[in-house]
């Protein structure tokens, strides 16, 4: 459902953009970042990390209007680690497996400001992200999986390397606030963002 | 100076009649020769005293004091808080058990003020007499039953066991009770038989259903000097560590919770059959009232919680308790939780009869990582017996014979027909049987269970143990903590589950 809303929202810019449509850009972008989630102290218990790192990869059609830009993008990270109990600060172990599976999907309109090679933009938009938890010894209604959306504000450069083949580096913000801290570890350590950071090295395409 | 016996009415041992499912040690026949036993732990003097608390149903042993002098105090500041009391006081008379002295003054009339003189002293931190606590097993019928364990059920044990399929023999638990039979052998006791007295051989058995291979050696605090080996006389601690450590998946008997286990028995409390041949040894002639079903001294309980705490064990439990406050107690769990041990307490059987404080079980609730237990019945609601208060924590299976026998808590244990005193001159001691029961004697073992299990998944502080079992605990009752049933029933499945990250 949330997938058919992006592509409707894209198409409807996209409509409204139409007069200029001749002029329009597109550009397909791949980045390999680093998320750091902000309820750390949760993925921290039961994973071990509050960081993960893979690939986000997007589409950007640019050149709406001057240096408007609208842009989506989804991820995929997996997190895998045990089940705990958390006691006065310690956290124990308790050697059940957890699969945690995070999938942002990102949508976005800002402004791109070529300058000769550089290409700094910033935008702002919205991101749902889909959250899986899974565990051995799992019941029904036991497992979880929600999705929830907030705000996202990114910017970045774009640097031209080779014709149509940019280098450059991305900041993804991510905000999605109530969707933990109801139960498990989340909620022991008051922690309800579901959002965090990328940064990340980003190539792109354009043509 | 008050007395109470209603923990015997209550406690009034073991299933009377055995049922079904016979699981029979080896037999041995009255003819066999025996062996010599060891020596009695209790002198012909101490046994006198015994013999006096129960004929005048007292609650605490004559002429007998634990005290615990301030920090500081030296041999010379203790014998002079000691001088208050009549007569010499030699050395075989005074007993440590860690930093508490168990003084024995025959001479001292009354002991309670015996008990007053001393704690009176600048030198002296408590002093009070060595109360007898019971074991809380209330009465069970007589009618035979097929073997339902509805008990595990209502914790979810068979999905729990599929996490965490009995524990780990890493994992050391400890009985503080009756003790479970260690040993497969006969002993040569001199008994009353009713016109003399005959030396006779008395068989004993280790109860088949359990392992023995994860049976530590355990330790008599009550009967034998050595003590060695350790022997069930009554089957209260062979049920209660029946709950716990009952071999499973085995094709015989009857399940334990924690059943990979090890398993520490340390006897504390002694019944009828120990007194009588500890009389009959002393040449007294005639029969111990039957209705005086023994109980558990304070020194040998304080004892036993110590050396179960120094012995590495990881969980204790103690199905017994008393009308009487003991800072002694409080003093032995502090002790034990600072080295690691969760303790599991009865909250007593007491509810119709006065629903008095129980002790230890009231220190619980101010102790991170010892808890109180109530018991249910297998409606999950409040037995009928379970005392109520302040101090209760959780709840667990104990039985209710008023919904039926199915909603006692089966384990094996001795034949109440081998050793029934109102019946039996010769008592035997090797047979085994399916034997209902109910109690919060039977419901505290289902916690210390869990606390194993918890432990062997890596939950090695006592605090986090007990915090775990409250967080999981089905709410019963009304909402949140309440004074029936604590934190409620617990869950194994919930608990040995834990958190995830969102749910």
């Amino acid at each position: 459902m949330r997938y058919r809303v992006m592509a409707a929202v894209v198409m409807l810019v996209c409509g409204l953009a139409t007069p200029a449509l001749a002029q329009i850009g597109i550009l397909a972008h791949g980045a390999y970042d680093r998320t750091t989630l902000a309820s750390t102290e949760s993925f921290e218990a039961i994973t071990g990390t509050s960081s993960v790192e893979g690939v986000t990869v997007g589409l950007t059609v640019t050149r709406l209007w001057r240096g408007v830009f609208l842009d989506v993008a989804a991820g995929r990270r997996t997190l895998e680690g045990e089940r705990v109990f958390v006691h006065a600060g310690t956290v124990f172990k308790l050697g059940i497996p957890t699969t945690i599976e995070w999938r942002p999907l990102d949508i976005s309109a800002g402004w791109r400001m070529p300058a000769g090679r550089f290409t700094p933009y910033a935008g702002i938009g919205m991101t749902t992200i889909a959250y899986k938890e899974s565990a051995d010894f799992a019941q029904t209604g036991d497992d979880v999986s929600e999705t929830a959306t907030g705000l996202l504000v990114l910017g970045g450069v774009d640097v031209s390397i080779w014709r149509w083949v940019s280098l450059g580096g991305e900041v993804r913000y991510r905000s999605v606030k109530g969707a933990l801290g109801v139960g498990g570890v989340s909620e022991i350590f008051g922690e309800d963002q579901l959002g965090g950071t990328s940064i990340g090295v980003r190539l792109s395409i354009s043509r | 100076m008050s007395v109470t016996r209603r923990f015997m009415r209550h406690g009034a041992l073991v299933a009377a009649a055995l049922a079904v499912a016979l699981i029979a040690g080896p037999r041995a026949s009255a003819q066999q020769a025996g062996i010599d036993p060891p020596p009695f732990r209790w002198s012909a003097e101490r046994m006198a005293a015994m013999a006096a608390a129960f004929r005048d149903d007292l609650d605490h042993i004559p002429g007998e004091v634990l005290v615990k002098f301030r920090p500081g105090m030296g041999p010379a500041a203790q014998a002079s808080a000691l001088s208050v009391l009549r007569g010499d006081m030699p050395a075989s008379d005074q007993h440590w058990l860690g930093d508490l002295l168990l003084v024995r003054a025959p001479g001292e009339p009354d002991v309670e003020q015996m008990a007053a003189r001393l704690a009176a002293q600048p030198e002296v931190e408590y002093a009070h007499p060595n109360y007898l606590s019971r074991t809380q097993q209330a009465v069970t019928p007589n009618d035979p039953f097929f073997n339902q364990q509805w008990n595990f059920n209502a914790i979810n044990m068979p999905l729990a066991w599929e996490i965490n399929p009995g524990g780990s023999p890493s994992v050391t638990v400890a009985v503080i009770d009756t003790g479970a039979t260690q040993a497969a052998e006969t002993f040569n006791f001199q008994l009353w038989t009713g016109s003399r007295f005959e030396t006779l051989p008395i068989p004993y058995g280790v109860n088949p259903d359990f392992n023995v291979t994860q049976m530590l050696p355990g330790r008599d605090f009550v009967f034998f000097t050595a003590g060695t080996p350790v022997l069930d006389m009554v089957g209260h601690g062979t049920h209660v560590a029946g709950t716990i450590v009952q071999a499973t998946n085995n094709n015989l008997g009857l399940a334990g919770i924690a059943y990979q286990s090890r398993f520490l028995p340390l006897k504390a409390c002694f019944g009828y059959w120990e007194v009588q041949i500890v009389q009959s040894f002393n040449n007294i002639p005639g029969f111990v009232p039957p209705s005086n079903m023994g109980g558990c001294p304070t020194s040998a309980v304080v004892e036993a919680i110590r050396y179960a705490a120094d012995q590495g064990a990881h969980v204790i439990n103690l199905s017994l308790g008393g009308f009487n406050a003991v800072p002694a107690y409080q003093d032995a769990l502090q002790y034990a939780v600072g080295r690691g041990a969760f303790v599991a307490i009865s909250a007593g059987n007491d509810f119709e009869s006065g629903n008095r404080r129980s002790y230890p079980a009231s220190y619980a609730a101010s102790l991170d990582g010892a808890m109180s237990v109530a018991a249910l019945g297998n409606t999950n609601a409040r037995a009928y017996y379970s005392n109520t208060g302040d101090y209760v924590e959780i709840a667990a299976p104990g039985g209710n014979t008023r919904q039926g026998s199915a909603a006692l808590i089966y384990q094996a244990s001795l034949s109440f027909a081998d050793l029934n005193p109102s019946t039996v001159i010769i008592p035997r001691f090797d047979r085994y049987v399916v034997s209902p029961s109910q109690g919060t004697s039977m419901a505290s073992p289902h916690v210390a269970g869990l606390a194993a299990l918890l432990h062997s998944q890596g939950i090695t502080s006592p605090a986090a143990k007990e915090a775990a079992i409250k967080r999981f605990a089905r709410d019963l009752g009304t909402a949140g903590r309440n004074n029936e049933y604590g934190h409620g029933l617990i869950d194994a499945r919930a608990t040995l589950r834990g958190l995830g990250l969102a749910r």
